[in-house]
């Protein structure tokens, strides 16, 4: 009997998957920058998850069975769009979690509202692996992490209702320590975050700050944060080994002169190698810089070959050991790159 | 304005003063003490007065101080709004220049989002024989380039709850004959409306598809790692694998230690021409089987699986007969991507083992085979490896063998276009021998599905 009793205990157990309880909304997102964000507005009310790790290609990671796991309860799914993670059709179809699929209202693009760059005239496999609603790396603008919670926080509003006040409450916080660390506090007082980031949006930020004043001071002085440690490579011509770096380019007005691949995806020909040693010279490019799943040896090379440096860096949270949140991957591209410049 | 507050309360100082001095003069002598104390009350109360209405004239004079600075404040803002204006729109008009003299100065498409997902798989091979070849129709194949097989695939999201997959194929069966066939047609149903949190861990697929038998049978032939498929597979699924119409759930099996289990169990029409009574059977075929994958870092994963498929070898047998005909089949496969290869490299074991039982009234044969193949990606786009197949005899000669080498490598241009280069050496005890070099070209147009995960970019 009592063995009658287990067996049909384990059954049920097994067949509807009864298991402890966790009170925290389980929130599963396509990469760790992703998670990082959803970390700083979820706080104690989510528990989140990563289907990848900051040293994966986001393009490229294997749909396997342990990933569609980890989705069968999620209560919500955060992921970038823009094409990104096209493997992630298969992990929820795998997953069989009807509320996270991608239209349900328990899925978050991240990339809802953002302005986005590089969106090709023309869609053809001739021009590599384009994505046709425009380059998806996203985050590496600090303006787009702010849209990007707020789309996350619309999300949980809808599956947590009860937590709508906390999540409005942690979403202005993260959004006044991303101006904070982008800008600085002063200029954060004088202008405000929403005229910052349009003067920044227009690519005019810092003609307006150097043009203007208050109280008899240049704005200028004003500027501090992650933009201002930055001033010193604006306009510093850069090459890329892939168009991961578009956002960034514009965020801090740094200029991309030539990428290693010849188009998206593509793998370096040998044509287009002499292209980029040409560029490095005529535009003295102080680094070629890579995101660490690319073919780092690659660069390392061509960088010894025309004598300039290799600078790898974190494309995301979890890139490197110092990237843990957002911020500290801002302050790890920014040191790296400086660093270069010193150098 | 701070002077008149200062005027102000002088004035009413010196009145107050003046007051309590010539008091006296017109009071009685023995009410002095009172009058004294009544007067100090009193300027009490107008220094109180005076006090409150100082502090009310320092705020509204600090108010209006802070009205001046929020003017000159918006003023500034308003300046950075023209000024984000006026860059912005700079900026469209330089985009749109862009555009206008970019390469294709027109969108000339979106995807719309309505229509399938189409996919044009095709299939390219070129082979040169060590002696002559046939196919199973007796045709002479050898040394000669083929199209080999063309697939389109259509993929559209039916409703909330399904999917749709059609994958239409034009083979080539003879020389430059073309077969064309429904290779998959089915309803992928991902929960039952209105049962979705009692069966949200199930799935449904409804229609013509690939069995799950082991790990190659759902691969479609332009997927393989290989040019061809191996010795068992063909042994006991046929040529082209086992393709059925009928249904099927998976499972994910809920477990304590919250591992990837999953199950499938299909029921189809067991018209397999190598297994069962092929095209004529008249009794169902069931498939079970049950895989387990593990993701021990990003570095090590593997799945084992084991399959069961069991159907009547004949149609129509005799009333007092069997013909039960049950493969069996254990699969594994380890890989390993170097964390700090990025996508590089990565190095893939892969085997798979089958026996198969066939009851024919009080006789029993048993058949097996087995492929092991090791596949190492040294760079990004290149991967080499070998398979080894062995298959022992056919039913009618059972102490024969059969096996099977092959070594290939593979190139990728880009995940839609890849280069194949196969040597493979063929023997059987019956003296047959054959060697045979291919070269292989395989190419996608349209959306692109993902690829089988764990063999190819």
């Amino acid at each position: 009997m009592r063995v009658h009793l287990w067996f049909t205990m384990a059954t049920l157990l097994l067949t509807f998957g009864v298991g402890l309880a966790d009170e925290r909304l389980k929130v599963v997102t396509s990469n760790e920058t992703l998670a990082a964000v959803a970390r700083e507005v979820g706080g104690d009310r989510v528990e989140v998850f990563s289907l990848s790790r900051g040293v994966e290609d986001p393009h490229y990671v294997s749909p396997t069975p342990s990933l569609m796991l980890q989705v069968t309860d999620a209560d919500l799914f955060f992921e970038n769009g823009m094409e990104l993670e096209c493997w992630v059709e298969r992990v929820l179809d795998g997953g069989r979690n009807a509320k996270i699929r991608r239209g349900a209202k328990a899925h978050v693009y991240a990339c809802a509202g953002i302005s986005p760059l590089e969106v090709p005239s023309t869609l053809s496999r001739s021009e590599g692996c384009i994505h046709a609603h425009g380059n998806p790396h996203i985050w590496l603008d600090p303006i787009n992490a702010k849209t990007m919670a707020a789309n996350l926080v619309e999300g949980l509003k809808r599956v947590d209702p009860e937590g709508s006040e906390v999540y409005d409450q942690r979403y202005a916080q993260f959004r006044a320590r991303i101006d904070v660390a982008f800008y600085g506090r002063d200029l954060i007082e004088v202008l405000g975050s929403e005229y910052c980031d349009r003067l920044q949006r227009s690519g005019g930020l810092i003609e307006f700050l150097e043009a203007h004043e208050y109280k008899g001071r240049s704005l200028i002085e004003s500027l501090g944060g992650w933009r201002k440690k930055m001033l010193p490579l604006r306009d510093m011509n850069l090459v890329a080994y892939h168009q991961t770096w578009a956002y960034l380019r514009d965020a801090f007005d740094l200029d991309v002169v030539a990428h290693v691949e010849p188009k998206p995806g593509i793998s370096p020909t040998p044509s287009q190698i002499s292209l980029v040693r040409r560029m490095i010279e005529r535009h003295e490019v102080p680094a070629i810089i890579s995101a660490p799943y690319y073919d780092v040896g690659k660069v390392r090379t061509l960088a010894e070959e025309t004598k300039t440096n290799a600078v790898v860096l974190p494309s995301g949270v979890g890139a490197d050991a110092a990237s843990v949140d957002y911020f500290s991957l801002f302050e790890r591209i920014t040191d790296l790159l400086l660093e270069n410049a010193r150098s | 304005m701070k002077s008149i507050i200062r005027w102000s309360s002088v004035s009413l100082l010196s009145f107050s003063v003046l007051s309590v001095s010539t008091a006296p003069l017109f009071g009685q002598e023995s009410g002095k003490d009172k009058q004294i104390e009544e007067v100090q009350k009193q300027i009490q109360k107008l220094r109180t007065l005076y006090e409150n209405r100082l502090e009310d004239l320092e705020k509204e004079v600090d108010r209006l101080r802070g009205e001046k600075k929020d003017s000159s404040l918006q003023k500034l803002r308003r300046k950075a709004a023209e000024f984000s204006e006026k860059k912005k729109k700079e900026q469209e008009v330089m985009d749109a220049a862009a555009r206008l003299t970019g390469p294709g100065s027109i969108i000339s498409s979106k995807f719309n989002e309505f229509n399938p997902r189409i996919t044009v798989f095709s299939d390219f091979l070129g082979r040169l024989d060590g002696r002559r070849v046939n196919n199973d129709e007796g045709v002479d194949t050898t040394d000669r380039f083929s199209l080999r097989e063309v697939e389109v695939d259509f993929r559209a999201d039916i409703d909330t709850y399904a999917k749709g997959v059609l994958i239409l194929a034009m083979e080539e069966h003879s020389p430059n004959e073309y077969e064309f066939k429904v290779e998959e047609g089915y309803l992928d149903l991902h929960t039952i409306p209105g049962l979705e949190d009692v069966a949200h861990n199930l799935r449904f697929k409804i229609g013509r598809f690939r069995t799950e038998f082991g790990i190659v049978n759902i691969l479609h032939n332009h997927d393989l790692p290989w040019t061809s498929r191996p010795l068992p597979v063909i042994g006991f699924l046929g040529e082209e694998g086992d393709v059925e119409n009928g249904l099927g759930i998976e499972y994910l099996v809920h477990n304590p230690w919250n591992e990837a289990i999953t199950f499938n169990f299909q029921i189809v029409n067991g018209e397999n021409s190598t297994l069962f009574a092929g095209a004529n059977s008249n009794d169902l075929a069931f498939l079970g089987r049950l895989k387990w994958h593990k993701q021990l870092s990003l570095e090590h994963e593997f799945q084992f699986g084991a399959s069961a498929y069991t159907g009547n070898a004949a149609s129509d047998p005799p009333a007092d007969t069997t013909r039960l005909s049950t493969l069996m089949g254990a699969d594994f496969y380890y890989r390993w991507r170097p964390e700090k290869g990025g996508d590089q490299t990565s190095i893939l074991f892969q085997t798979e083992a089958y026996l198969r039982h066939r009851e024919e009234n009080d006789r029993t044969r048993n058949r097996w085979g087995f492929y092991s193949a090791l596949q190492h990606q040294f760079l990004k786009n290149f991967y080499a490896g070998a398979r080894f197949d062995y298959l022992s005899g056919a039913p009618n000669s059972e102490n024969d063998w059969h096996h099977k080498e092959a070594i290939y490598l593979s190139y990728y241009t880009s995940e839609f276009l890849r280069f194949r280069l196969g040597y493979e050496h063929e023997e059987e005890n019956n003296g047959f021998d054959n060697d045979t070099l291919m070269f292989q070209v395989t190419w996608v147009f349209g959306s692109h599905a993902v690829e089988p995960y764990w063999v190819n970019r």
